[in-house]
């Protein structure tokens, strides 16, 4: 649409120098694993041996069929507690809704695999809830390790984001819409059926896929609560560097499928989608009504309920980094102290630091790039442009181990060594959390009349002033929010980083991740707790600088 | 600059979509000067040739003697009002006026001085710390006005700037830019789909249809003499009736259809005996008749408009016709009662049959 599409100017520029970006840091390395899958390390000539040796095994394939049953029942768990929760959220007046909304929030914002392990230390063999039902009835719990550890570590995480993406549905639903179908009598349970998750399907097809993805790629929480439940993810990890003797070629293959499958997933969900396009405009929102007192204190039981249980892992570590420990630090012995914070601290002190560092800097790079594309991909449409907003979606797609191995294998030898440093700590970052940024600055754009920046052109400002002095603060708000989660879902990333980290590039996940391997509970959770803290001061920024808004995806 | 704005076989297409196929215009300077047609016409399309904002497949777009086709819209000095107002809306008003002046590292207090005048000029100066969402849609569009005038550019382009807002409102807004514009004396481009109003602004109208212009002139000459069938009904409308041509000593007469003869004392050479013809009149220059006359119509529909009264009736084959006739309280015309009508030769139109030319002979206007 606007004059300088044929011509040459700086945007130019900056798409071809994203562009190469991507090529090397995001095509190459991927292209670098899909070639060593077709190789092994003992013949150099090509061949299909890989696969073959995957397919052909059912230890193997036994993986793949373990991640889909895990990650279905998790996403189908997740709706069946997300789904009413945010109709009941959204329909009634529930008391302290705001404070239930962050708490739902801190559930979703946790380490991956921290849950998992709280849950072992709750409900595992020595569990405290575990010994204490043994001593008090003599019964014993049903075991907490393989498919049912992984589905409810996983359910309690990720339902909080299907949560959050159908209340967002809900808040577009017009009141009309539901005084009509009242008015023709439709109502209750059947209007929350016929009418209200038709209305919400697209929201709800969203937080599925979301779901799903992340409970297929999650590998720690696998690692740390399957025990001989076999996950893709895992498998990838153990191939990579495990301890039975590493097999970069193969881990390669099992990376390409792992990425063929959920590129197939995408597709099925893209599918599903657009059988439900339609748009509303939503004038009067669903206006919240008192409940009765019983069904008042039902619908509080289920929902404050359902926080709690998931908030449980969480307040059992911060509990437990507290506790005075032996000076091995891997029991726990009578009274309170700060011994396990001053422990870790000496142990792995340096991984806020790197933390720190590592998610500052990415989450810059993400914002900018982010920025930039999404402003190519909105004001500049052009080949080159649609070439940049296909590619950034990739990411989307990849699972962050396979994130991690494609950056490994391509950046261990010169020209560019790059392994075990900040930077590849970094490009691994920015590379995960740049589609969903790009996604939400693009709607920020979209919703920015392009006259705004005509205007400042015609009043004599250069494209590039004009980008900085209006455009971009016109973003700001609605980036903002996004760059806060961004942030969190940073610091609290492990399976990309647990690949590509070196003991200078430590991080808090990853030195959470080696305390619990060498047993030192305490000291763990006392990392794991500053994380929280951390997170959680992230989300108060969040919602001192956003106002009243909420969190909405 | 001097010179106005001057385009010669301008192009400009989508893909394979030609919107403008060849178009040329002279703009003069000083002048207030009108796009006018209906949407998709390509009027905003050639404002945005002009601003810069649409690139041009082919022709030559010159301010004064300066070529600016390839000119960067930034340094084309032109101020541009949008439709949306496009109000920075993280700035102040006074922000927003200061914004241009700013680029162009003028000194302080020239800022200064100049936000301060065309604040006062629009009316908007006791506003000035004011933020764009705590403005009303007339108060931005002041806004807008102001900013774009305070660069003072060579010209001043404006689409469509009084569509988003209510009757009353654009009115006064009308009143106001033509006021500015008179003082200023800036040449001005204006992109409507409102005839009306089109015609109390400006200067000179250019009317557009399928990127081609129609007509231009003042809007006299464009209500009155309408050059094709296209601006007849575009600006004001017309009935079309058809007729014939009949030379009589030396006379032409229009025989229409009806048999109702009518002199036309103004005809040009190509209307010749025998030629079928469109007549085109408005619906005020038909002339109520108490007695009979061969132009008879049959009433079925009328509405009351105060000065007006509008009749809405048929002849007996069945072409409609509408009348407009000066309110009088006396009217017993109901539905289905008969208007016996005449024409008046001076002021009805006659074009070629399929409507694409005049067959009006020029004549100087008075106004032209």
């Amino acid at each position: 649409m606007t004059a300088s599409k044929k011509r040459f100017d700086v945007w130019t520029l900056i798409s071809i120098g994203i562009m190469l970006m991507y090529l090397l840091f995001l095509i190459f390395p991927l292209f670098t694993i899909l070639k060593n899958s077709f190789y092994t390390s003992a013949d150099p000539s090509f061949t299909m041996e890989n696969y073959s040796k995957f397919f052909s095994n059912s230890y193997y394939t036994d993986s793949i069929w373990n991640s889909f049953k895990v990650s279905f029942a998790t996403m189908a768990l997740s709706l069946i507690i997300a789904i009413p929760m945010a109709y009941l959220f959204t329909m009634y007046k529930i008391r302290g809704s705001r404070f239930v909304q962050i708490l739902i929030v801190m559930c979703m914002i946790s380490a991956p695999f921290i849950g998992a392990y709280s849950w072992i230390l709750l409900l595992g063999r020595n569990g405290i809830i575990t010994q204490f039902v043994k001593s008090v009835t003599g019964i014993t719990l049903p075991k907490i390790y393989g498919f049912g550890g992984i589905l409810l570590a996983m359910t309690t995480r990720l339902f909080p984001l299907a949560f959050l993406y159908i209340q967002g549905g809900l808040k577009n639903v017009d009141n009309s819409l539901l005084e009509a179908s009242a008015n023709m009598g439709c109502n209750g349970i059947k209007r929350f059926f016929k009418v209200v998750i038709p209305l919400v399907m697209p929201s709800i097809l969203a937080a599925a896929l979301m779901v799903f993805m992340r409970a297929f790629a999650d590998f720690g929480t696998p690692l740390m609560i399957g025990e001989g439940y076999r996950t893709f993810p895992v498998e990838i990890y153990n191939q990579f560097v495990g301890e039975t003797g590493t097999n970069h070629n193969f881990a390669s293959a099992i990376a390409v499928i792992a990425i063929i499958i959920t590129a197939l997933i995408f597709l099925i969900q893209k599918i599903a989608t657009s059988k439900f396009q339609f748009t509303m405009n939503s004038l009067h929102p669903i206006e919240k009504q008192k409940m009765k007192p019983l069904k008042s204190f039902f619908v509080h039981f289920f929902i404050y309920g359902m926080v709690m249980i998931s908030m449980l892992p969480q307040i059992y570590l911060a509990y437990l980094s507290f506790r005075n420990t032996t000076p091995s630090g891997q029991s726990f012995t009578s009274g309170y102290s700060f011994d396990s914070y001053i422990k870790a601290y000496k142990r792995v002190g340096r991984s806020i630091g790197n933390t720190m560092k590592i998610g500052i800097i990415a989450l810059i790079v993400v914002v900018l790039l982010a920025i930039l594309i999404a402003y190519l991909v909105v004001r500049r449409k052009n080949a080159l442009n649609n070439l940049i907003d296909v590619t950034s979606m990739i990411p989307f797609v990849i699972p962050g181990s396979v994130v991690g191995i494609a950056l490994v294998t391509s950046f261990n030898q010169k020209p560019l060594i790059l392994t075990a440093t900040i930077a590849i700590m970094v490009i691994a970052m920015t590379i995960r959390r740049v589609p969903s940024t790009i996604r939400s600055s693009i709607a920020v754009l979209q919703q920015i009349p392009i006259t705004i920046e005509e205007a400042a052109i015609s009043l004599g400002t250069s494209k590039l002033k004009t980008f900085f002095r209006i455009t971009v603060p016109m973003m700001a708000s609605g980036i903002f929010a996004g760059a806060i989660l961004s942030w969190v879902s940073i610091i609290t990333e492990l399976s990309s980083s647990i690949m590509l980290y070196g003991s200078k590039s430590i991080t808090m996940t990853v030195a959470i991740y080696t305390l619990v391997a060498r047993g030192t509970d305490g000291q763990a959770a006392a990392v794991a707790t500053a994380l929280m803290v951390l997170s959680g001061l992230s989300l108060a920024i969040f919602y001192s600088f956003s106002g009243d808004k909420e969190i909405s995806m | 600059m001097n010179g106005g704005i001057r385009i010669s076989h301008a192009k400009k297409c989508y893909g394979n979509n030609v919107i403008i196929p060849d178009l040329s215009l002279e703009i003069k300077e000083g002048e207030f000067f009108t796009l006018l047609g209906p949407s998709g016409c390509g009027k905003t399309t050639l404002l945005r040739m002009i601003a810069g904002f649409n690139t041009i497949e082919d022709g030559d777009f010159y301010f004064g003697d300066t070529r600016i086709n390839n000119l960067d819209p930034a340094k084309r000095n032109i101020g541009m009002v949008f439709q949306n107002y496009a109000i920075f809306p993280n700035m102040s008003v006074k922000q927003n006026v200061a914004f241009g002046l700013k680029n162009r590292k003028l000194p302080k207090n020239v800022i200064e001085e100049r936000c301060d005048r065309f604040l006062k000029i629009m009316k908007i100066e006791e506003m000035k710390d004011r933020m764009p969402d705590r403005l009303s849609g007339g108060q931005q569009q002041r806004v807008a006005l102001a900013r774009a005038l305070s660069i003072e550019p060579a010209v001043l382009l404006m689409d469509e700037p009084l569509s988003n807002l209510d009757a009353k409102l654009r009115i006064e807004m009308r009143e106001a830019i033509k006021e500015m514009q008179n003082e200023l004396g800036i040449t001005t481009v204006y992109v409507t789909h409102d005839q009306e109003e089109a015609m109390a602004i400006s200067d000179r109208i250019a009317v557009m249809n399928l990127g081609v212009i129609q007509q231009i002139g003042t809007p006299k000459e464009l209500y009155l003499r309408p050059r094709n069938q296209f601006v007849a009904n575009f600006v004001g409308t017309s009935n079309f009736l058809y007729a014939t041509v009949k030379e009589e000593n030396g006379k032409k007469i229009l025989v229409f259809d009806n048999g109702y003869e009518l002199e036309m004392p103004n005809l040009t050479e190509e209307a010749k005996d025998g030629l079928r013809v469109m007549a085109a009149v408005r619906p005020e220059e038909f002339i109520i008749h108490k007695e009979p006359t061969p132009f008879a119509v049959t009433v079925h529909q009328s509405s009351f408009l105060g000065l007006n009264t509008h009749y809405f009736a048929h002849l007996d084959d069945g072409t409609n016709i509408q009348v407009v006739h000066e309110s009088e309280f006396n009217d017993r015309t109901g539905i289905g009662s008969k208007l016996y009508l005449t024409m008046n030769a001076a002021k009805i139109n006659v074009l070629s049959e399929d409507g694409s030319h005049t067959l009006i002979a020029e004549e100087t206007s008075d106004n032209a």
